[in-house]
């Protein structure tokens, strides 16, 4: 069925907030997170509409294509021009992604304004999903072990990181040992430029209480236009994935499940489609014309 | 943790981090090139323990300037793919000073708003939009709101709407509409030393604001310093997906240049930020 595989990587250039609807603490607005680890993570759900709308900006909401690899959507169709090519409009879409999970987060520190964090669990669950997509495992320092069970230290891709031989995030300090080669390694998967200045590796337990503590909030009012100040009443918090958040998902392709084909003539086909028409950039999540949730996507080729 | 310890040299203490981080962010305090975790995390106290606020705020800070033209680059790169040609991106300088996020939260009772994650002052995509907003609803709107929501499509095209007012009125485009327009963080295009400056207010009849006291001269001055940002430009970078023809005061044009003439006014005649009736945050 979904035999083609690939990774998609997913930069935020500004902040993005995918939403899990209201909660009664002090965020008003939480972003989506995942149940057994509290990660961020952006549905498969909330994905899918926003790289559709990818498409639809770049292709034109009416292309047949697009109909045919995500499936059919009445509302993009107003002239039902498609539905009157397509012989039958129930069918799937060829194209499935997973949630997006986290992979590296940013944090402030005093030298090299913020650093990449990451954690054992993360990266070797990402090494699992690169296996599942048929890419070359990636090669996991031996000290991975050695960090979990002494979380006041960490791994830092550079001497440059450091001070007095400790890594700072935030208020906190590390007591850090230098691993070059990983950090290279890693970025020979992610392309992304200065990872060798700023990746460190913290423990689970470091790691899970950043992307708890440490995401962005925004506080958002209104503005009364008669006095020209702030609006009683219509204050709120929104949870925010800070810019430059990595995450990565799988993307699988199937045949085209209608009788109407197009170009395409099978699995390999549909995934040449989608990454040949992948933007460069995409809108993920809330408050679009704010200029929120544009990420830089691009596959993994390694 | 505000427990501070009495030290005999120059260096004050610094207060609200762990001890360990303390000893080696003291090394290195006028080097730090993440201005958020120096204005906000590294807080430094005076002898007796009380936080100096001056030194708080002293602005000395480097940002590297190779990180900055990157960020913006990608920005601009990122509404190059996002909109074509349907996008401007334009520069406009500060006149005198300019704050934003005044009234935000902080232990230094003012504050301003700085990048989550670079750490430097930035006028984010929510504050132009709505600052352009009123300055519409403002001057050609008769300060109305409901005014423009319910009479001008073109209003609604751009900052979006719901399809009825808050009193029930049906709007312009009678649905549920986002705004056409998207407006992006604006960045500033250079940032050194000057850049980040400390301003001061000194109100002279604090105890009659809060309904104490008459306002006489026997009062006492309560001078309240504060972060302005002053001696840079900021990039503005304004979108539309499509090309929308709209009317205007009897011209057709498109949406996004519409936009743009607003986003100019709003910031050359409008101002944005706190303290716009003093002059602060006009841009030239």
């Amino acid at each position: 069925m979904y035999s083609q595989k690939a990774i998609l990587l997913i930069r935020n250039i500004t902040p993005m907030h995918v939403g899990s609807g209201n909660e009664l603490g002090i965020v008003d607005l939480p972003i989506q997170r995942e149940g057994h680890t509290d990660f961020p993570k952006i549905e498969a759900s909330s994905l899918k509409g926003s790289l559709r709308e990818a498409f639809e900006n770049k292709l034109g909401e009416d292309n047949l294509d697009i109909h045919l690899v995500f499936g059919y959507d009445e509302d993009a169709d107003a002239n039902q021009k498609i539905k009157t090519i397509l012989n039958n409009t129930e069918y799937a879409g060829a194209v499935s992604f997973s949630d997006a999970r986290i992979l590296l987060f940013p944090v402030k520190t005093p030298k090299g304004v913020f650093a990449w964090i990451t954690c054992p669990y993360a990266l070797k669950r990402f090494d699992e999903d690169l296996k599942i997509a048929g890419l070359k495992k990636l090669n996991l320092p031996k000290e991975l072990n050695n960090i979990q069970n002494n979380p006041e230290t960490c791994i830092v891709a550079s001497n440059n990181l450091l001070i007095n031989h400790k890594m700072i995030l935030e208020e906190y300090s590390f007591t850090a040992s230098v691993d070059t080669n990983f950090a290279q390694n890693l970025y020979n998967y992610l392309k992304i430029d200065d990872l060798n200045n700023k990746l460190v590796i913290v423990s689970d337990e470091i790691f899970t209480s950043f992307v708890k503590l440490s995401t962005e909030i925004i506080t958002r009012t209104k503005i009364n236009n008669s006095t020209g100040t702030v609006k009683e009443g219509a204050l709120f918090n929104e949870e925010y994935l800070p810019a430059e958040s990595v995450l990565y998902l799988l993307v699988f392709t199937a045949p085209i499940f209608n009788t109407v084909k197009s170009n395409f003539t099978d699995d390999l086909s549909v995934m040449k489609f989608i990454k040949d028409n992948l933007p460069a950039y995409i809108q993920i999540g809330g408050n679009a014309t704010l200029g929120k949730g544009i990420v830089k996507a691009n596959f993994m080729e390694v | 943790m505000t427990n501070v310890k009495n030290t005999s040299s120059e260096i004050n203490e610094i207060i609200l981090v762990p001890e360990d981080t303390r000893e080696l962010v003291k090394s290195l305090l006028s080097k730090v090139d993440n201005f958020s975790l120096k204005y906000n995390k590294y807080i430094l106290t005076d002898k007796e323990g009380k936080i100096n606020k001056k030194s708080a705020m002293s602005s000395s800070f480097a940002f590297p300037a190779k990180l900055l033209n990157n960020k913006i680059s990608e920005l601009e790169q990122a509404a190059k793919s996002l909109f074509g040609t349907n996008k401007v991106i334009f520069t406009k300088s500060v006149v005198d000073k300019l704050i934003v996020g005044l009234g935000t939260e902080s232990v230094l009772e003012t504050s301003i708003t700085l990048h989550h994650i670079y750490g430097f002052p930035y006028i984010p995509g929510q504050s132009i939009k709505g600052a352009v907003r009123n300055y519409v609803i403002k001057f050609y709107f008769d300060s109305d709101e409901e005014k423009a929501l319910t009479q001008s499509k073109t209003f609604c095209l751009l900052f979006g709407c719901n399809k009825e007012t808050e009193s029930k009125k049906k709007s312009a485009l009678n649905e549920d509409y986002e705004g056409s327009v998207v407006f992006f963080d604006a960045f500033p295009t250079f940032l050194d030393n000057q850049v980040i400056s400390i301003d001061i207010m000194n109100p002279h009849y604090g105890e009659y604001y809060q309904d104490l006291e008459p306002p006489a001269d026997y009062l006492q001055p309560t001078p309240i310093n504060f972060l302005v940002v002053t001696n840079t430009d900021f990039k503005f970078i304004l979108g539309t997906y499509k090309n929308i023809e709209v009317e205007w005061n009897d011209n057709k044009l498109s949406l996004l240049e519409l936009a743009r003439q607003f986003t100019e006014e709003t910031l050359t005649k409008y101002g944005i930020g706190a303290k716009t009736s003093v002059g602060y945050g006009y841009f030239k």
